[in-house]
C-alpha cells in the first residue's frame, strides 16, 4: 500500500493545514517540508559546497568579498548540518583596517530533521536573549536557501565542551551524567539563565518579528502549539497511535490562558549547552530552534522530562536534566525569578511535552530516517526507539492525572 | 544452508567492532559515533530477530482485545461497531489462526487496528459513551506500551532495564 505522507498531494497536505491551524511560520515550515517529500532525494552535502555557500551568504551580506578557512565538520546535535571554520573579513561594518579571524559556525538543515524548524525564527531569538544569558552571536542567516542547498544561519563559534569528559559517550546528551562537582557548578546556572531568559520583555512588538505574539488571558497561542505538534503527527507518523489521539483532545480541551508571555527555549535541558569543564560554568545556551512565545512552565516541565533524568549517586534521588531535583528545581527557579510555578500549568504542559516528545522521537525522526532524508539516518532511526519509552511514560502520566 | 541471517550479523559485528573502528582512530567524531550507532543497528537485529513474529502475533492479539473491548462499550451504549473495526478483527483472528501467515500481514492488520481505535476516538468527541472509549484504550495500551519498551531494551534507553519483566513473546 503507496504511504501518502511518503510522497502527498496537495490535497493531503491541505487538509491538514486546515485541520490543525498554527503559527503563521511554523506553517511555512512544516508546508515546505511536505512539498519537500516530492522533490528530489536528499543528497550528502560536501564540506566544499557549504564553504561555496556561505562565502557567497556571508559576501552578499557584507558588501565586500570575504575568505573562509579551515573548514571542518562540526559533530554534536541530531538534527542540523553543522561547519565550523574562520572567518577573514574586516569587521561587521567593513572598517576594520585589516583582515581579522573569527571562528564561526554554519548551521543548516538536512532535508528532514527530528524538528522541522525555522532558521528565522532561530536567528531572531538569539539576537533577542543575546547579552542577558550566553549564547553564539547570530550573523547572518539564509531563511529560504538563496545561497546554500537549505535553510542556514552563521552564528559565532561558542567555546567549551557539551558533555563532561568522563560521561562523553551519551548521545545528544540524553540522561549526561555530569557528576557531583560539576552538577554543584552548572546546575545553579541552570536555573538561573532560564530564569533570564523568562523574564526578558518581548512587549514591544519590534523583537522576533517571526513569531505570533500570544496574549495573557488567552489559550490561542497554546492551542496553536499543540495543534503543531498534531500536525507534526498527521505529517509525520509511520503509523497510528491511540494514545496520542485521547490525548490531544484533552491538550485542547484543558489549555490554560496565559498569565505571562515569556520567551520558551522549548529545548532546554542536559546536552544542549557548552561550559567550561575547568571552571565550571555554562558558555553558551544552544539549540533555539524550537523557541516560542508562550508560558515558562514549558520549559521547565521539559527540563524535568523522565528522558533526560538520571539517578544521584545514591541511587534514588532522581536528577532532572542531570541537576537536581525536581521539587529543588522549581523552587529555585522560583526564586530566581519571581514568577510563580503553578502546579495546574506544570501538570499541564508536562503533558503537553510528553505528547510533543513522543511525536517528535515516534514521527519526525522515525519518518526522517526512513525517507533517507538526512545526514544521519541511523542516528535519527536509533533515538526513535526512545519513543516508547517517552508514550509508554506519557500515558502513565495522563493516566495518572485522571485519578 | 548455511547462510543464515544470525551468521551474517555476527561476522559483520566482529568486523566493525575488531577491524573497523580501532582503524579510525583520527575519523571526525560524527563518523566514529555513526559507525557506533550501526553496530547497534546490528546488534539489535541479532538479538531481536529470534522473535519478530512472536512479538506481531503479541501485538495483533493485544490491539484485537482493544478492539473487542470498544466494540462491548459501543454495543451497550446502544451504538453500533463501525464496519471497518469488526472487518479488522476478524481479518486479524484469521491470520492467527492461520499457520502460513506471514508477518507482513500481522504487522498491516494491527497497523489498521490501531488506525480504526483511533478514528473512534476521535469520532466519539461529545458523545456520552467518549469517556469510556478512551479509558479503555489507556487502560490497555499500558501493557502494550510496556511490550514496546521491552522490544527496544537493546537500543539501551532504559534507566533499570532489569526492573522490566520478562516478556511473554521472549519467555515461552
Amino acid at each position: 500500500m503507496a504511504d501518502i505522507r511518503s510522497k502527498p498531494t496537495e490535497a493531503f497536505i491541505d487538509d491538514i493545514r486546515s485541520r490543525f491551524p498554527t503559527e503563521k511560520e511554523i506553517d511555512a515550515v512544516l508546508t515546505r517540508k511536505m512539498h519537500r517529500r516530492n522533490g528530489a532525494m536528499f543528497q550528502a552535502v560536501s564540506l566544499e559546497t557549504l564553504v561555496d555557500g556561505a562565502r557567497r551568504l556571508i559576501s552578499d551580506r557584507l558588501g565586500y568579498a570575504i575568505n573562509i578557512k579551515d573548514a571542518r565538520w562540526l559533530s554534536g546535535g541530531a538534527s542540523k548540518l553543522q561547519m565550523v571554520f574562520n572567518l577573514s573579513w574586516r569587521g561587521e561594518d567593513g572598517t576594520a583596517e585589516q583582515q581579522i579571524v573569527t571562528p564561526m559556525v554554519l548551521r543548516m538543515e538536512p532535508a528532514a530533521s527530528v524538528t522541522e524548524s525555522s532558521r528565522r525564527r532561530e536567528f531572531e531569538v538569539i539576537r533577542a536573549v543575546e547579552g542577558a544569558v550566553p549564547v553564539p552571536h547570530a550573523y547572518w542567516m539564509d531563511p529560504d536557501a538563496t545561497f546554500l542547498p537549505y535553510p542556514a544561519m552563521v552564528s559565532g563559534f561558542a567555546t567549551g565542551v557539551a558533555k563532561p569528559s568522563h560521561d562523553a559517550g551519551k548521545v545528544t546528551g540524553l540522561g549526561q551524567n555530569y557528576g557531583p562537582s560539576l552538577r554543584a557548578k552548572l546546575a545553579p546556572q541552570f536555573v538561573e539563565y532560564l530564569a533570564k531568559i523568562h523574564k526578558l520583555s518581548v512587549e514591544d512588538g519590534l523583537t522576533m518579528p517571526s513569531f505570533d505574539r500570544p496574549v495573557v488571558g488567552s489559550n490561542l497561542s497554546v492551542i496553536k502549539q499543540v495543534n503543531a505538534a498534531r500536525r507534526i503527527w498527521e505529517e509525520d507518523r509511520v503509523e497510528d497511535e491511540p494514545v496520542l489521539a485521547v490525548v490531544y483532545k484533552y491538550l485542547i480541551r484543558h489549555a490554560p490562558p496565559l498569565d505571562h508571555v515569556s520567551i520558551v527555549h522549548g529545548d532546554y535541558r542536559s546536552g544542549n549547552f557548552l561550559f567550561d569543564e575547568g571552571r565550571g560554568e555554562i558558555t553558551a545556551l544552544l539549540d533555539w530552534e524550537g523557541a516560542v512565545l508562550g508560558d515558562r512552565h514549558q520549559d521547565l516541565t521539559y527540563a524535568a522530562l523522565p528522558i533526560f533524568q538520571h539517578y544521584g549517586e545514591d541511587e534514588k534521588t532522581v536528577l532532572c536534566s542531570g541537576m537536581m531535583p525536581q521539587s529543588d528545581f522549581f523552587g529555585a527557579y522560583e526564586k530566581a525569578s519571581g514568577l510563580p510555578v503553578d502546579p495546574f500549568r506544570i501538570q499541564y504542559y508536562a503533558l503537553f511535552n510528553r505528547y510533543l516528545v513522543s511525536i517528535l522521537l515516534l514521527a519526525a525522526s522515525a519518518r526522517a530516517a526512513r525517507c533517507a532524508a538526512t545526514h544521519q539516518d541511523v542516528l535519527l532511526n536509533h533515538v526513535s526507539g526512545m519513543g516508547y519509552l517517552a508514550l509508554s511514560e506519557l500515558r502513565d502520566y495522563f493516566k495518572g492525572m485522571s485519578k | 544452508m548455511i547462510q543464515t541471517a544470525e551468521t551474517q550479523l555476527q561476522v559483520a559485528q566482529r568486523a566493525l567492532s575488531e577491524t573497523v573502528l580501532p582503524a579510525l582512530g583520527g575519523a571526525e567524531k560524527h563518523v566514529i559515533e555513526q559507525l557506533q550507532l550501526t553496530m547497534a543497528a546490528l546488534a539489535f537485529m541479532q538479538q531481536r530477530l529470534p522473535y519478530v513474529r512472536r512479538y506481531y502475533r503479541h501485538l495483533l492479539r493485544s490491539y484485537l482485545d482493544m478492539a473487542d473491548a470498544m466494540i462491548d462499550v459501543l454495543q451497550s451504549h446502544g451504538q453500533v461497531a463501525p464496519d471497518e473495526l469488526a472487518t479488522l478483527c476478524e481479518m486479524g483472528r484469521a491470520a492467527l489462526h492461520n499457520p502460513e501467515a506471514e508477518d507482513a500481514d500481522y504487522q498491516h492488520i494491527t497497523a489498521a487496528l490501531r488506525s480504526a481505535i483511533a478514528g473512534l476516538s476521535v469520532a466519539a468527541q461529545g458523545t456520552d459513551h467518549e469517556a469510556a472509549l478512551d479509558a479503555i484504550i489507556i487502560e490497555l495500551s499500558g501493557p502494550i506500551l510496556l511490550n514496546d519498551r521491552m522490544w527496544c531494551i537493546p537500543l539501551g534507553f532504559e534507566l533499570r532495564p532489569q526492573d522490566l519483566p520478562i516478556p511473554s513473546w521472549m519467555g515461552r
